[in-house]
């Protein structure tokens, strides 16, 4: 018996339409600020979300960075095949964070002043530093995956060089 | 004011009485709080504990309406104090510089409340007569105090029955609180010390809110703090140039410089003046033998004001154009009620309104809305559309029954025009025109200035039209530009001889050889100093500091900062109180130094004989009166109770209430207290101003105090389940508004006569004009008013209240 | 020498010019209202209302009080919101002042959590939201003026000076006056130290100042910041070091192999 498959299933879809109601608030909040869509106020200006989108974020990344570290570091070489598609989803979760700040952040475009002015008692400057590291970092260690599909040999054996201490 | 504002901070002990001065009168606290920097004591007498109570050292409750019974303690403490500790007053000053001594007229009569007989609502002219001096050219006095029919024995049986506990009893203040006023203020009775009292409206708004003021006279000429640096009476005026107002007499029983208005009876100036010009009276037996009598200067000031008015046209020969001013019928009452009664009636066709809001700053508010749909015309003149202008199209009223036709002039703002702004001090202070007016807004002046050419040029043409000589020859001649310093100059007055303008009202002339549009604003503009209000020298010139800056601007009169001051120096001219001397005789040079003195005579010791002035210059006998028997309802004040009041008796007598008060008849039902058992009564707030047609229109202020609110004790709230931002109804025989409700441990229940007492405070901000709009507060009040002003009694009525 | 204003409670009597002043300098909008049962408004400071006076009516040693408070921006010594702004946009100035920089900022709202005060506020409604609070009339301040409230006060109620000698100012004023003050200057030791110091006439309890040590709150922040460099160069050298050793490990055992594979070969 052929069993057919959908190419769509249904969790795929809920999540879809999930994220297409989500784009509404997200324009509103462009347009009229971020009280128009959430019940953040002075009294409360870190909301739920913020924390976790980061969280979850930063989780899926931490998992692909242990298993990097176990891999490269520790040598438990049986783990290899799957180093690819935790750094993938590691990959995408510090771009997750990274739009999730875009979203919350008041001025957003001025993202960039975070590589400019550098207030080193800041915690927050702290954990800007790390999300720029860490998101260099995937997209360096995911690079291979796209230089290999295009055939780029030279960017390819320098990521080679460097891969250790991206992974340390 | 009797002192002045920064005067203020001289004081030994404030005592602020009838005024919330922190909140309506913010700049002035200033001073208060330099006094008390300084060591001074404040006492807050209020039915609400306010934002000025919050500074106060003794705070004192009292039930809305029995300022009376509460001051008049104070004198029956203070007059038992005298004859204990003597030593601790100023004696000399009680028995030469009041009529203490003066002895009365044996056929007084005082019963039961009432001062003699009194024929439909009046005292009849022999029940008058019993209120004069034994001899009222010469009087006799007893400088011993002891003689029974003298004033001060007098006073002491008339307040020896407001004893401490009738007294609170009525008043619903705490026996140890109304002791410690007592002994505070009292203290300020030694020489050397001085005690001020700060009024407001809430001790004029009432029917017997004359009577009031003069409490407050009495007490403090027994303590010896009038004329003194620290002293005074000092009223806070209700609005920023309402004292100019007053002063050029926009009201209808005087004319410019407090002049009486002619009534029908006076056939010509000679017989107006019999009526009006008081003959100086001369006690006997006083170290003081003159009186000054400066009212007995009348002629010169009446007829200089008609040569003002009527340049040339006015001569001997037409008795100085009397004959064509409009004179009022003795028997009618043209005061704000009076006028609205008789709109009411119909009996008024046309009004203007300028820079008013009766609509909704008038007592009774539905009432004289209605009565005002009896016009046939309305011109308001004003910087916004008011509740007055619109008042035919209020909510709930079909603008096609109303016949009104209503004409809108705007004005300019006090920042658009140039000109003076006179203060509570009597300061005359001269402002400039900052930017131009919106639209079509004009000054004041300028719309004035073209009703009256157009006016002439209609009455020129019209030849029957009534009293048209008065309109015609009036004296008019400003050119096509009208400045206010043109008018300035004619109110000072010229010397018109010469062409010159007057030094000082001394100056002026009963002959026509001098005009003034005011003799009290006499020397404001002369030859040698040019318009003395734009002044603005900020060094106090005097050595003794005591906050005179006579060089700042120019009060009237003269620029005396401080009257009545020669009661601040002894019989020899020496003053009393050596750190806050306000002048000073130097022998050595024979003159007055500090404050302009009142009256440059020598002191009455160094005086010869039928020389020796008495202080009090602008009292026919020269001395101040504790007794007042000019007044219209008693020479001593009484204690009634209001004309609505939660009381079923006066607990002081047997009369009631004010037998001589006004009460309109004009849609102006009575409440009574079991339909409306709280007392309500109404004030301001800091963040609005009167009606608040300015204010309500400045979204900053809105945004402080938003809405329509009334306050009320939390006892009050709990039986009526009313929570604080709830809103409420609160009504009385004359209306019903609703607001929001303010829940404050501010207000406290008070027991009167044995009963719990409790006050709904209404603010009278808000209207149905403008862009944050409320319930007016004065639809809760009623159309009675003083037996003397008429003011209306906006501060005591009865109401009731419930939630929404 | 850093300036400093001094609020004195027991002068200051609730007229609200300097509300209304700030708002006039600062060309800030008004907000709608309601009356919600007190003279206070509006309930918090928000971004178009930098200050405003707040209404106490309580009982201490069985006296009533009607008691008023200014809030605003303390302008701290050590500011907690300078310490966690990770792009620097809060700066403490020499004069005293915590100015902010609309050049900097992104809107990450650190300030707003790390302000034990609550004070930075946000334009929630603006598709362009700064973070605004009082500005210690800085501009005014380089001017040789003093701040806005201050100047517009009628009763002398706020004291603009240096911080030094403001604080002998309070301390005398409760000296001269014991029982007209509560002893204590709020702001001298809290947080560190505040230019915005205040007398009181009742416990400041009473008046919802928050209860705040006097540790600055930046020490902490300092200390954890410090510790992250020194944490990383450990761990990146623990890294390292792991690394070195299982290649090494790896090596011998791989030579172990050839050697073994060598052996097996040759017997």
């Amino acid at each position: 018996m052929i069993q057919r498959r959908n190419s769509f299933p249904v969790g795929t879809t809920v999540i879809t339409a999930i994220v297409i109601l989500g784009l509404i608030p997200m324009i509103i909040r462009y347009i009229n600020g971020l009280g128009a869509v959430s019940n953040l106020s002075d009294g409360r200006a870190w909301g739920f979300w913020i924390s976790f989108d980061l969280y979850c974020g930063v989780a899926l990344a931490a998992g692909g960075f242990t298993l990097a570290g176990v891999v490269y570091i520790f040598n438990r070489k049986k783990y290899y095949p799957i180093i690819r598609p935790a750094i993938l989803t590691a990959f995408l979760g510090y771009l997750l964070v990274i739009l999730a700040l875009l979203v919350d952040l008041g001025q957003p475009w001025y993202i960039w002043h975070a590589f400019i002015n550098w207030n080193i008692y800041s915690p927050l400057f702290e954990v800007a530093m790390c999300v720029i590291t860490y998101t260099v970092v995937l997209a360096l260690e995911f690079s291979p995956i796209i230089f290999e599909r295009f055939n780029w040999h030279v960017p390819l054996r320098i990521i080679r060089a460097i891969q250790i201490p991206l992974v340390i | 004011m009797t002192n002045h504002w920064i005067d203020v901070r001289n004081s030994d002990c404030i005592m602020i009485i009838g005024s919330n001065a922190a909140e309506n009168h913010p700049i002035s606290f200033k001073w208060v709080t330099k006094a008390i920097e300084s060591g001074a004591k404040f006492i807050h007498v209020d039915p609400r504990f306010t934002r000025t109570s919050s500074k106060a050292h003794v705070y004192a409750a009292i039930r809305s309406g029995t300022d009376i019974a509460f001051i008049g303690g104070m004198i029956n403490y203070v007059l038992n104090d005298i004859e204990k500790n003597p030593q601790n007053y100023n004696i000399d000053y009680i028995k030469q510089y009041t009529n203490a001594a003066f002895i009365i007229n044996s056929s007084f009569k005082f019963n039961d409340g009432i001062f003699g007989e009194i024929d439909n609502g009046k005292y009849t002219a022999a029940a008058r007569n019993g209120w004069k001096y034994s001899d009222n050219a010469t009087p006799a006095t007893d400088t011993t105090l002891k003689n029974p029919n003298c004033v001060f024995q007098l006073l002491k049986k008339h307040y020896s029955r407001y004893t401490v506990d009738k007294v609170c009893n009525i008043t619903g203040t705490p026996k140890d609180t109304f002791l410690e006023v007592c002994r505070t203020f009292s203290d300020t009775g030694q020489k050397g010390k001085a005690g001020t009292i700060l009024y407001a409206m809430g001790t004029t708004q009432h029917t017997y809110g004359t009577q009031n003021v003069r409490s407050y006279a009495i007490l403090q000429l027994l303590l010896g703090n009038m004329g003194v640096a620290g002293g005074g009476i000092n009223a806070l005026r209700g609005t920023s140039n309402v004292q100019g107002s007053t002063d050029m007499c926009l009201l209808s029983h005087i004319l410019p410089g407090y002049l009486k208005v002619p009534q029908e009876g006076d056939t010509n100036l000679e017989s107006y003046l019999n009526r009006v010009s008081p003959l100086p009276i001369t006690p006997q037996n006083l170290a003081g033998d003159k009186s000054a009598n400066w009212w007995g200067n009348y002629k010169k000031y009446i007829v200089s004001l008609l040569k003002a008015w009527y340049g040339a046209a006015a001569n001997k020969d037409n008795d100085f154009y009397f004959d064509n001013l409009p004179k009022c019928d003795p028997n009618i009452n043209y005061t704000h009620i009076g006028m609205f009664e008789a709109m009411g009636q119909g009996k008024i066709k046309g009004l203007w309104v300028w820079g008013q809001n009766p609509a909704s700053g008038g007592p009774n508010s539905q009432g004289e809305r209605k009565a005002l749909e009896n016009l046939d015309w309305l011109v308001v003149a004003d910087i916004w559309m008011n509740e007055t202008a619109e008042f035919w199209r209020r909510p709930g009223i079909d603008p096609a029954n109303v016949k009104t036709e209503v004409f809108i002039l705007p004005a300019a703002c006090s920042y658009e025009k140039e000109g003076s702004v006179s203060n509570s001090s009597r300061w005359v202070q001269w402002r400039y025109k900052a930017v131009e007016p919106p639209g079509e807004a004009m000054p004041d002046l300028e719309i004035m200035h073209y009703v009256m050419e157009k006016l002439k040029e209609l009455y020129q043409a019209d030849i029957t039209a009534p009293n048209r000589k008065a309109i015609v020859d009036l004296n008019w001649n400003y050119g096509t530009h009208i400045t206010s310093d043109i008018v300035a100059k004619e109110i000072n007055g010229y010397d018109l001889v010469t062409g010159k303008l007057v030094e000082g009202f001394p100056s002026l002339k009963d002959d026509g050889s001098t005009s003034s549009g005011n003799w009290l604003y006499c020397n404001m503009y002369t030859e040698k100093d040019g318009n003395k209000a734009k002044r603005r020298n900020s060094v106090d010139p005097h050595p003794q500091q005591i906050g005179l800056y006579s060089d700042w601007s120019w009060c009237w009169p003269l620029n005396r900062r401080i009257i009545y001051n020669r009661a601040s120096v002894d019989l020899d001219g020496v003053p009393w109180d050596s750190e806050h001397p306000v002048i000073a005789y130097d022998s050595n040079h024979n003159k007055w130094l500090g404050d302009i003195p009142d009256g440059g005579w020598p002191p009455i010791n160094r005086a010869a004989i039928q020389e020796k002035y008495l202080p009090f210059i602008m009292k026919s006998e020269g001395v101040a009166c504790l007794w007042g028997y000019g007044l219209t309802d008693g020479p001593l004040p009484e204690a009634y109770e209001p004309w609505e009041s939660p009381l079923d008796n006066n607990l002081m007598s047997g009369t009631r209430e004010n037998p001589c008060a006004f009460v309109g008849k004009y849609m102006n039902d009575r409440g009574k207290a079991d339909l409306y058992p709280y007392v309500g009564t109404t004030y301001r707030c800091t963040e609005h101003w009167q009606t608040g047609i300015m204010t309500r229109n400045l979204p900053w202020l809105v945004g402080l105090m938003p809405e329509m609110y009334v306050e009320i004790d939390e006892v009050l709230a709990a039986e009526k389940g009313i929570r604080s931002g709830d809103k409420v109804k609160v009504s009385s025989a004359r209306g019903e508004i609703t607001a929001a409700a303010l829940v404050t441990k501010r207000f406290n229940p008070l027991i009167v006569d044995g009963k719990t007492i409790h006050h709904i405070g209404v603010l009278n901000h808000w209207g149905y004009s403008g862009m944050a709009k409320g319930d007016s507060g004065n639809i809760l009040t009623p159309h009675v008013g003083d037996a003397n002003t008429t003011i209306p009694e906006y501060k005591t009525f009865l109401c009731n209240i419930r939630r929404a | 020498m850093s300036k400093a204003v001094l609020y004195d409670a027991t002068k200051c009597i609730g007229c609200r010019a300097c509300q209304i002043a700030c708002k006039q300098w600062n060309e800030l909008r008004c907000e709608s209202a309601t009356n919600w049962g007190t003279y206070e408004n509006p309930p918090k400071l928000n971004a178009s209302t930098f200050t405003k006076i707040r209404f106490f009516e309580v009982e201490n040693d069985g006296k009533f009080h009607f008691v008023f408070t200014k809030v605003q921006c303390m302008h701290c010594e050590h500011p907690a919101c300078v310490a966690a702004c990770p792009v620097g946009a809060l700066q403490k100035t020499e004069s005293g002042a915590v100015v902010y920089d609309d050049n900097k900022c992104f809107g990450c709202r650190y300030c707003m959590v790390a302000c034990p005060f609550g004070i930075p506020n946000f334009e929630w409604d603006s598709p362009l939201p700064w973070i605004r609070k009082c500005t210690f009339c800085a501009d005014r301040q380089g001017g040789g003026l003093e701040p806005a409230c201050v100047t517009t006060c009628p009763t002398g109620a706020l004291k603009y000076g240096n911080r030094d000698e403001l604080i002998v100012e309070a301390r005398k004023r409760i000296a001269d006056h014991p029982h007209e003050y509560y002893d204590h200057i709020y702001g001298e030791k809290e947080a560190g130290g505040t230019s915005w110091l205040y007398l009181s006439p009742v416990p400041f309890k009473q008046l919802n100042f928050p209860n705040i040590g006097s540790e600055p709150v930046t020490v902490n922040v300092e200390r954890a910041m410090g510790a992250v460099l020194p944490v990383l160069a450990g761990v990146a050298a623990a890294m390292s070091g792991i690394y070195w050793v299982v290649q090494r490990r790896q090596k011998l055992s791989q030579k172990v192999d050839a050697e073994k594979k060598e052996g097996a070969q040759t017997k």
